[in-house]
């Protein structure tokens, strides 16, 4: 048990250090995080309103749809956009395989589904009368879902905070598509793999304690707009 | 048919599902008119306010407005510009007093201006001056249905619909209320319909008492 002890007293130590691996691969998950996760918004949270407010043939099984690809492992995601960015796929000509625009693309096709599933349930759940009384005081139909989603405001952030806690803490993509490389695209998740795997515990443990922080600020936020919502 | 309707309901029937809730061959209401729907619980009045609001489309039949057939998505949503529709239980959005009772004239381009004024006018014939800056989510549910009524009545539409606004409404205001509409109605060139079932409340100001009996109107009485 000794190791462990001192495995975390040395993750202390590199987080009060400021080493420059640790913050590197922590660089790297926030901004591959935030970039797939504002890139993931942009398209869900519209679909997510979109598919709350309108009827269509079809809907319930678009809504099953969603909701299964919620459960698909971050390993098989990476692997599809793989098929299509490696130098045989169909974007293979941009040479996006191994560079963090590869992860952010895994990434947000990883999350689109759980936000845009998140957002519809959140608009889904807004009192009926809203919709209609903003037309019924002239609103016209993007003003009208425009009210509609902002009375679900609170519910829209938490899934964009879900999802970034989900891109965050995965693993699967960021090994595949962007390759481990020291610096590049190595991120917390797939530094502590590697790490791990040399027998490293140290550092995996300092970026496991990252990660655990993160997810505990994510918790709160995610605890302080409930709270926003009620 | 007089040229002078503001409705003109033809072959009207709804369904919720398989259930049907209104059965109307043909009913016109003129402008200028007082005019309350009336019927027990369930009868049908919210959903009639709801398809002459436009928000509702029936499962069949005309729905003319000032001579224009609202059938299609476009003309209603034009037509909803000359109605407003109150709900029974008073919706709020979840932004300032001030902003949900400004929403309409916004929604309308109505100059910023302007809309501060009228804002001011409405809340100050309503008595809710002193609630303009509190969020909405925080009234009490006659502040709330004062609030609601504000927001109607700023809009002057040719046509306002008012569902059991007397049912959040502390007894003390509803004199004023109905000599806001009393006033509103004055000019001749609008309407205002009331679903209710207060029969004290629909006999003080109304020219016109529809009585709606499951879904079928079973009366009407021109005073």
């Amino acid at each position: 048990m000794g190791y462990l002890s001192e495995s975390f007293l040395e993750a202390i130590r590199l987080m009060a250090s400021g080493d420059r691996e640790f913050l590197a691969c922590v660089s790297a998950s926030v901004k591959f995080s935030a970039g797939s996760s504002t890139l993931a918004s942009i398209a869900a949270v519209p679909l997510g309103v979109g598919l709350a407010t309108t009827d269509f043939r079809g809907k319930r099984l678009v809504v099953d749809v969603l909701k299964t690809l919620l459960s698909v492992p971050t390993v098989a995601v990476g692997l599809f956009v793989y098929a299509i960015i490696f130098s045989q796929g169909p974007m293979g000509g941009l040479h996006l395989l191994f560079t963090p625009g590869a992860i952010v693309i895994g990434q947000t096709v990883l999350i689109l589904p759980l936000i845009t599933t998140l957002t519809y349930g959140a608009v889904a759940g807004v009192d009926p009368l809203v919709r209609g009384t903003a037309q019924t005081l002239g609103a016209g139909r993007w003003r009208t879902l425009y009210t509609v989603a902002r009375e679900a405001r609170a519910a829209i952030l938490i899934a964009v905070v879900t999802g970034f806690g989900r891109v965050f803490g995965e693993v699967g993509i960021s090994m595949l598509l962007g390759g481990n490389i020291a610096g590049y695209t190595r991120t917390i998740t797939t530094a502590i793999a590697l790490e791990t795997s040399k027998g490293e515990f140290a550092l995996g443990m300092a970026l496991g304690l990252v990660l655990l922080f993160v997810s505990f600020c994510l918790n709160i936020a995610i605890r302080l707009l409930g709270g926003a919502r009620q | 048919m007089s040229d002078s309707a503001a409705y003109r309901i033809t072959g009207l029937e709804h369904r919720f599902g398989q259930r049907p809730v209104l059965d109307i061959p043909d009913l016109e209401l003129p402008h200028g008119e007082i005019g309350a729907v009336v019927g027990p619980n369930g009868a049908g009045k919210s959903t009639l306010l709801s398809i002459m609001a436009l928000l509702l489309r029936p499962t069949r039949g005309r729905i003319v407005l000032d001579g224009v057939d609202c059938a299609g998505g476009g003309a209603a949503r034009r037509g909803r510009l000359d109605v407003t529709l109150v709900h029974q239980r008073p919706v709020l959005f979840s932004t300032s007093v001030e902003k949900n009772i400004a929403f309409g004239m916004k929604a309308r381009g109505v100059a910023k201006e302007e809309v501060a004024r009228r804002t001011r006018q409405a809340a100050a014939e309503m008595r809710i001056e002193h609630l303009l800056g509190r969020d909405a989510r925080s009234l009490s549910g006659g502040e709330a249905q004062r609030v609601v009524l504000a927001r109607a009545f700023v809009l002057d539409t040719r046509v306002l619909l008012l569902d059991e606004p007397a049912s959040f409404l502390e007894d003390s205001l509803l004199p004023h209320v109905e000599e806001m509409i009393v006033r509103r109605n004055a000019g001749g060139s609008r309407s205002t319909w009331i679903a209710t079932h207060d029969a004290a409340f629909a006999t003080r100001i109304t020219h016109r008492i529809i009585r709606i009996e499951a879904g079928r109107i079973a009366s009407i009485e021109t005073r």
